[in-house]
């Protein structure tokens, strides 16, 4: 009968679902399972939630049943959690019971780790002992002291390091401790050789190498008539003028320092050759891309070239120009070259030492020509 | 007017002093009249004078306002509903468009009213069929719905219905109404013939005063509210009431009134 | 038991403008609470033997198996709905794993039994609205009391019973739509397995999340079964009446079960929290 027939569909449709449901919620609350009852007290649960689970090794097994709150201060919370009895056997005395996030956003659930071998099983009803749960704002703040701690060593290794220059330096001069150990002069001198060997470091070798590449194309018979006007650092005082293009409108390709757009450095040049001025340094800087010590190295060179054009085509005071690599620099959005015009009166910076140059031309002296820019 | 018999019978109804309005609209005012046992009584008057009202008031689907009825001797106004139902249960009721259940069949809507009795599936479906021969409905018609049925075959059906129950008083409302004038007269001979056979107590309220003349033996009048003139059909015509000698004279019933 | 030929239409129905239409209104109002509290209590009254199981049954396939059709489109509607709309929110806050989670929790505790209710209400509360409200008119009602049958057993708590039974069994039903409809959209979008889809929603679930939310149906079934009755059994006013009874108990059973969805829902977590 078609009444009776629909009816059932209905019917055996409903319990049928229901039937899955429970199924399914009952496999999750284990409730066809045999199970044991462990306590863990906490100091602090983290936002543990009953019903959450409890992972055994990694593996859900359990359920929070229940967490109390202690009757007076100085105590601690209690979690009551259902824990599947196949897991009897590996959760021992010692066992520890900490809470965890799946993750930044997830769900907090308690983990209990596998006890020593040696240690007695769990009885049922038995307390574990609740390792203080990690909470994301605790994290951040340990995330700053980390940071503090890295800011300390960072400067203890620049305090190492000035420690180790004078030692050369007082080694070189032959006075200090080290100086006065070598009575030997051939000694001395192997010495000396070594430490200026340890000067050329794998650094140098390969930044003047890669730096000659660039001027041997151009017909530089030597490159140290460009790189003697190259400075350290940046004056400490504003420039009063500016000029800066992108390197992709001066230069002919990415990674070359061979100029394409001279005419752009006119105005530059006009400037210079018009106006009096203490000090002009040419620039050349890079985006973040790329590696450290050949963008250094480019930029050094575009920065030598970009003088050369300046100082063959207008007349001026060519002592007072002055060229600057900063490399990578993190305010810079791409390459680019920069001519930088500081006032009558402005100390003109001493050449770097050539070898050393490259190595100690750090971050600071970039930050300070991105904030000139 | 009012004929009073001291020793009033089983199943006979008596109205007395019976009110009913609704909101300001008096329906009843003061109607007293006795339906004594196997006689036909033809409640007559214009339309909207209540008499409708009047027969649900017998049956308590709606309750006077002030007054008694009493059926076979028991008053009826202020039963529990478990007490009314054992009278209703002497009491068959034809409605004006036979009120057949529309999602019943012709025999499921007569043997309706046996639902609760003792009777067995086969006695059952035995009383319908009885039931259905002798209001003139063919077989052929048992397992149709009411709406596939002619308005004259469901008043039929409604009549078999009432009379399920073997009840001892019948009720009917405008019995003939709608009904084209063979079917009327068929509708009324049907009527007669079971006062005969059965002996029925009956209160027809109808407008059909041809078919009121040939079944009922007392005729009762009600205008306003009030009960104007009873008797037989002969006497109200003859009488000097001018409303009935206005009512019955010549059928001119679209009279203006008084 | 017509005494009062009050209006039928929900009180806000009549256009209140001066002082008096608003008194009418708020009269018409308690009247109506004051009827159906009678209902009610005649109803209850109307819960003992003889018990008209063959209606009950009629009116369990009319309530029931013939709305199933229905309430499974909706419910497998809703759960498409829903698996597209939250996986979308989800993918900002990078959490679209907790998605099978979200619509087994939003589907069962809320969307499931809300979305049968209103289609129940729709189709069976104008069902009922209209049944009885064509057979108050055409005095079949009065009819069946004048045949000493209780038209309150026989009509009313048959169908009240009816609506209150079958409205779990649906809300399962479209539940479980709603549930693979939106694996199914999701899967789609970024195939997973039905099992690990479903291990997934209902982890960590408990019976206490998801058999109360169920019953709670049986609340919205008396609510329909009972606003449709009461509508339908106090309908005057012929075949335009009928019309009239039919909208309102649409209109006040939808109303009701929204309303005490939200009783319901505030007991709930008051009694599991």
């Amino acid at each position: 009968m078609s009444k009776a027939f629909r009816l059932g569909v209905l019917i055996v449709a409903a319990l049928f679902i229901l039937g899955a449901g429970i199924f399914w919620i009952g496999n999750n609350e284990m409730r066809f399972r045999s199970k044991y009852r462990l306590n863990a007290d906490f100091q602090n649960v983290a936002g543990l939630a009953e019903g959450a689970e409890v992972r055994i090794a990694g593996v859900r097994k359990g359920t929070v049943r229940r967490i109390d709150l202690p009757q007076r201060p100085g105590q601690k919370v209690r979690v009551e959690m259902d824990l599947d009895s196949d897991t009897h056997r590996l959760v021992r005395h010692d066992s520890p019971a900490a809470i965890h996030a799946d993750g930044l956003m997830g769900d907090e659930y308690v983990k209990i780790s596998m006890g020593s071998t040696e240690a007695s099983a769990v009885q049922d009803n038995e307390t574990l002992q609740g390792a203080q749960p990690v909470e994301i704002s605790d994290l951040i703040d340990k995330a700053n002291g980390i940071l503090d701690t890295a800011g300390g060593a960072m400067q203890s290794v620049n305090q190492t390091a000035d420690s180790l220059s004078s030692i050369t330096s007082k080694i070189n001069s032959g006075a200090g401790t080290v100086g006065a150990l070598i009575n030997d002069r051939k000694l001395y001198q192997n010495v000396n050789q070594s430490t200026t060997e340890l000067q050329e470091d794998l650094e140098a070798v390969k930044h003047n190498f890669l730096l000659s590449h660039f001027f041997n194309q151009r017909g530089y018979e030597d490159s140290a008539e460009l790189t003697k006007y190259e400075i350290g650092q940046l004056p400490g005082r504003p420039a009063v003028r500016k000029f800066s293009w992108p390197a992709r409108q001066i230069f002919d390709k990415p990674d070359t320092a061979k100029l394409k757009g001279e005419k752009a450095l006119r105005e530059a040049g006009a400037f210079l050759q018009s106006n009096p001025f203490g000090l002009a340094v040419v620039a050349g800087y890079s985006d973040m891309e790329g590696d450290i010590a050949k963008e250094k190295v480019l930029t050094e060179a575009r920065a030598m070239v970009v003088r050369d054009y300046l100082v063959k085509n207008f007349k001026m005071d060519d002592t007072r120009i002055k060229t600057i690599g900063i490399g990578k620099s993190p305010d810079a959005n791409a390459a680019g070259i920069a001519v930088l015009v500081y006032p009558t009166g402005t100390a003109l910076p001493g050449p770097v030492a050539q070898s050393t140059g490259a190595a100690r031309s750090t971050g600071a002296n970039a930050q300070a020509a991105s904030h000139s820019q | 007017m009012s004929q009073t018999r001291s020793n009033p019978n089983a199943a006979s109804v008596e109205i007395r002093d019976l009110r009913k309005s609704f909101g300001d609209q008096k329906v009843l005012n003061g109607i007293t009249f006795i339906v004594s046992h196997g006689r036909t009584v033809a409640v007559l008057g214009r339309s909207g004078t209540g008499k409708s009202v009047l027969l649900k008031l017998l049956v308590g689907l709606q309750a006077p306002d002030s007054g008694s009825i009493r059926v076979a001797g028991e008053e009826i106004t202020g039963l529990d509903p478990y007490a009314l139902n054992r009278i209703r249960k002497q009491m068959g009721f034809l409605f004006q468009q036979a009120a057949l259940y529309d999602s019943l069949t012709v025999a499921q809507n007569v043997a309706f009213p046996l639902r609760n009795t003792t009777l067995s599936e086969n006695d059952r479906q035995e009383k319908v069929r009885e039931l259905l021969s002798s209001v003139g409905l063919k077989e052929e018609h048992f397992a149709k719905m009411p709406a596939e049925i002619s308005g004259g075959m469901q008043k039929r059906v409604g009549l078999a219905r009432a009379l399920a129950l073997d009840p001892a008083i019948l009720l009917l409302d405008e019995p003939t109404a709608g009904l084209d004038p063979i079917s009327a007269a068929e509708i009324g001979n049907l009527i007669t013939e079971l006062k005969r056979r059965r002996g029925i107590t009956a209160v027809v309220v109808t407008h059909d005063i041809q078919g009121a003349k040939t079944f009922s033996d007392t005729l009762v009048l009600l205008n306003d509210g009030h009960l104007v003139a009873q008797g037989t059909f002969d006497d109200l015509r003859k009488s000097k009431n001018e409303f009935a000698a206005r009512f019955l004279g010549n059928g001119d019933h679209v009279s203006n009134g008084r | 038991m017509t005494g009062s030929i009050s209006t039928l239409a929900p009180p806000a129905a009549r256009p209140g403008g001066g002082k008096n239409d608003l008194k009418i209104v708020v009269v018409s109002v308690f009247e109506w609470f004051g009827e159906l509290g009678i209902f009610c209590a005649r109803l209850f009254r109307a819960f003992t033997s003889p018990y008209e199981v063959s209606e009950l049954i009629h009116q369990c396939d009319e309530t029931g198996s013939k709305s199933l059709p229905l309430v499974a489109l909706a419910g497998a509607a809703t759960g498409v709905v829903l698996s597209l709309q939250t996986r979308d929110s989800l993918i900002h806050f990078g959490a679209k794993s907790m998605l099978p989670a979200i619509i087994a929790y939003s589907v069962i505790k809320e969307s499931g039994p809300v979305i049968t209710g209103l289609i129940v209400s729709g189709r069976v509360g104008a069902g009922i609205g209209a049944e009885l409200g064509s057979m108050r008119v055409t005095e079949q009602i009065d009819a069946m009391e004048v045949s000493a049958v209780d038209p309150f057993r026989f009509l009313v708590a048959t169908r009240v019973l009816a609506c209150v039974l079958m409205m779990p069994l649906l809300t399962l039903c479209a539940d479980a739509c709603a549930i693979v409809s939106g694996w199914i959209a999701d899967t789609l979008a970024e195939p997973i397995s039905l099992r690990h889809f479903l291990d997934n929603g209902f982890k960590g679930a408990r019976f206490s999340d998801f058999i109360p939310p169920t019953l709670k149906t049986l609340g919205f079934g008396f609510i329909i079964g009972i606003v449709a009755c009461f509508q339908g059994m106090r309908t005057s006013g012929g075949t335009e009446g009928v019309g009239r009874a039919a909208t309102s108990s649409v209109v006040l059973s939808s109303l009701f079960v929204i309303l005490a969805d939200v009783i319901f829902v505030r007991l709930i977590l008051m009694i599991y929290s």
